[in-house]
């Protein structure tokens, strides 16, 4: 058999299968398929795939000498080796051979006024160091909605009220005849309630461990009180005795969140940069993006995450050909001939 | 199922039934008033599109509505180019657009919920809006190239059926490759890789390998199986309704797989 003959056959094949694999893929879920399309078997077929597509360009003529199905077939070779390099056994390969100590990704999660070096894995375990520090200058968070308290009333258990956490307002739950009064009675940054003679009540508390909270008050229309403490960060506070139930919810639709970083190499700051989602910062082989954030008992934290751009060039410089080749041989050739008809039946 | 009755709704179910009237007309044989129905569909289209755009005040291509609405009015100018450049302008090309107008916007009008979302952090990237539209198109175009090939499959004169469809999937291809592209491009910028092998990527790149399973089937056996040709035009779009519906097909695999949980 020719040797071209044999790689169309073997193209074929391979191309029909990986649309399989991809569709099986895709019921795995992300994490498994990554994991799928990473194991021995299939790392022997991405290799394959780059033998053949390259054997392809040295014994299909065509594929040397038309631009663009030379720009279309280069650049899903150059892609595929690009994500080879780049790729967790590739960067493995070169750490163990050539004794670099490369890694594709990893988490840093950082407190507002921290610097840190170490990177995580997505379980939490430390799994490498970079030879810079990054430093979380301040990260804010915007959000669509506002927060709110979720009330519920024992009396009438078919309703739950929803009602924005603002101060200075009053809010009348239930018929109007028989109305609850409510409203927020004072917010804290530090809530801590005291056992005082009589009772209970709330106090502000120091300002190096925040835990925000809200007094509120429910006035009953037998003109009785009940006043509740409720925490932003902790479960629900409410005693058996109460008629209402009332929890903190947060915001829901977060719209924008920021951390400002900056890179900080033998002492001195290199870069600064406020960096988003959709806008990360790029710095020596690496980016660092808003992965995301978190909160504990010692306020907000951010989760950079940190890639490696290993072999991205290549795959960027492979899009640019593909998407050159493809518009130009299916695009612009027939748009050519069209108009050269169309010129000469004129 | 349920019926809008917004002034979105409204039109929407106008836009499907000028789109119809279009069908209608054409099988009757009245050409012109068919391409004034049509167009007025495409109009209608484009109002309910331009109204939804100013009412969540950002470019409607988040929702599964706003998804079906821009693909109806996508119909439009895809039907006039492919009469134009492609020379597919026959009956049954030109009801069949008409058809695709009423079947494409029937979720938009029927199935899906109006209530609009705001947009989350990830998807405010310029990149959003010609992502998403480079794939609106090449999906048009996709479906429009298995139109013929179904006509052509259980029809007569395959061999033309064929290579109307043939010119369609060389119009589409590149138009999914720059969706496929630019996704990824976003991707890197967004998630820091670009490729994450997520479902919807999975699938998306299974629509890219078929066709172009198609492209190298076709180089090498031309058109000595025109039935096979056909037939892999039409497993493309399989493919491609399986992306758009994925989020919402992959309700159905709960339990099977981890993936929905």
């Amino acid at each position: 058999m020719k040797m071209s003959r044999l790689i169309g056959i073997i193209g074929l094949f391979l191309l029909g299968g990986l649309a399989v694999l991809s569709v099986y893929g895709a019921f795995l879920g992300a994490e498994n398929a990554g994991r799928f399309f990473r194991s021995p078997p299939l790392a022997m077929m991405w290799i394959i795939l780059v033998l053949i597509l390259a054997g392809g360009i040295v014994f299909f003529r065509r594929l040397r000498t038309r631009p663009f199905l030379f720009l279309t077939h280069a650049g899903c070779l150059l892609v595929l080796l690009g994500g080879l390099w780049g790729s967790e056994k590739g960067i493995h390969f070169r750490n163990h051979f050539f004794g670099s100590k490369g890694f594709t990704k990893g988490l840093i999660p950082l407190y507002e006024g921290q610097s840190s070096p170490i990177l995580h894995d997505y379980e939490g375990h430390v799994q490498g160091q970079l030879p810079f520090e990054i430093h979380l200058h301040a990260f804010e968070v915007q959000y669509y909605d506002g927060p709110q308290f979720i009330i519920h009333d024992k009396a009438d258990p078919r309703h739950l009220y929803t009602i924005p956490v603002e101060a200075g307002r009053t809010f009348f739950l239930g018929p109007s005849e028989q109305a609850v009064e409510f409203g927020i009675v004072r917010s804290f940054k530090n809530l801590q309630i005291r056992i005082v003679e009589g009772g209970v009540a709330a106090v502000e508390g120091p300002e190096d461990l925040p835990n925000p909270g809200h007094e509120v008050q429910f006035v009953l229309p037998d003109g009785g009180r009940e006043i509740q403490y409720v925490f932003e960060r902790h479960e629900l506070h409410s005693l058996p005795k109460y008629r209402f139930e009332v929890r903190y919810c947060p915001p829901q639709m977060p719209k924008e969140y920021a951390s400002q970083l900056s890179i900080i190499e033998n002492g001195q700051e290199q870069v600064r940069k406020r960096i988003r989602v959709n806008d990360p910062l790029f710095y020596k082989g690496y980016l660092f993006h808003q992965n995301s954030w978190g909160q504990d008992h010692r306020g907000l934290y951010s989760v950079i995450g940190v890639v490696s751009n290993s072999g991205l060039a290549a795959v960027f410089a492979g899009y640019g050909m593909l998407a050159i080749g493809l518009f130009g041989g299916l695009w612009i050739l027939p748009a050519a001939d069209w108009f050269r008809k169309k010129g000469e039946t004129t | 199922m349920e019926i809008k009755h917004s002034l979105l709704g409204s039109i929407i179910y106008l836009a499907m039934a000028l789109y119809f009237l279009s069908v209608g007309t054409r099988l009757a044989g009245f050409k012109k008033l068919r391409h004034l129905f049509f167009a007025a569909g495409f109009a209608a289209a484009a109002g309910a599109w331009t109204l939804r755009w100013a009412q969540t005040g950002h470019i409607p291509m988040q929702t599964m509505v706003e998804v079906f609405l821009t693909l109806g009015m996508v119909v439009g100018p895809v039907s006039l180019f492919c009469q134009r450049f492609l020379k597919i302008r026959d009956t049954l090309a030109l009801a069949g657009d008409g058809l695709l107008g009423v079947v494409i916007l029937f979720p938009a009008g029927f199935i899906f919920a109006e209530r609009p979302v705001p947009l989350p952090p990830a998807l405010q990237s310029p990149l959003f809006g010609p992502h998403v539209a480079v794939y609106m198109l090449a999906y048009i175009v996709m479906a429009k190239a298995a139109f013929q090939a179904t006509a052509g499959l259980f029809g007569r004169r395959a061999g033309r059926r064929e290579r109307e469809a043939y010119n369609l999937v060389r119009l589409g291809f590149p138009l999914l490759t720059a969706g496929l592209l630019l996704g990824s491009v976003w991707g890197k910028l967004a998630w820091g890789d670009w490729w994450g092998w997520d479902p919807k990527e999975l699938w998306s790149l299974a629509c890219w390998l078929v066709y172009a399973f198609y492209f190298h089937w076709r180089a090498f056996f031309g058109r000595r199986f025109l039935k096979i040709n056909l037939s892999l035009a039409v497993v493309g779009l399989g493919c491609i309704l399986c992306t758009l519906l994925w989020v919402n097909l992959s309700r159905l695999f709960i339990g099977l797989h981890n993936y929905a949980s």
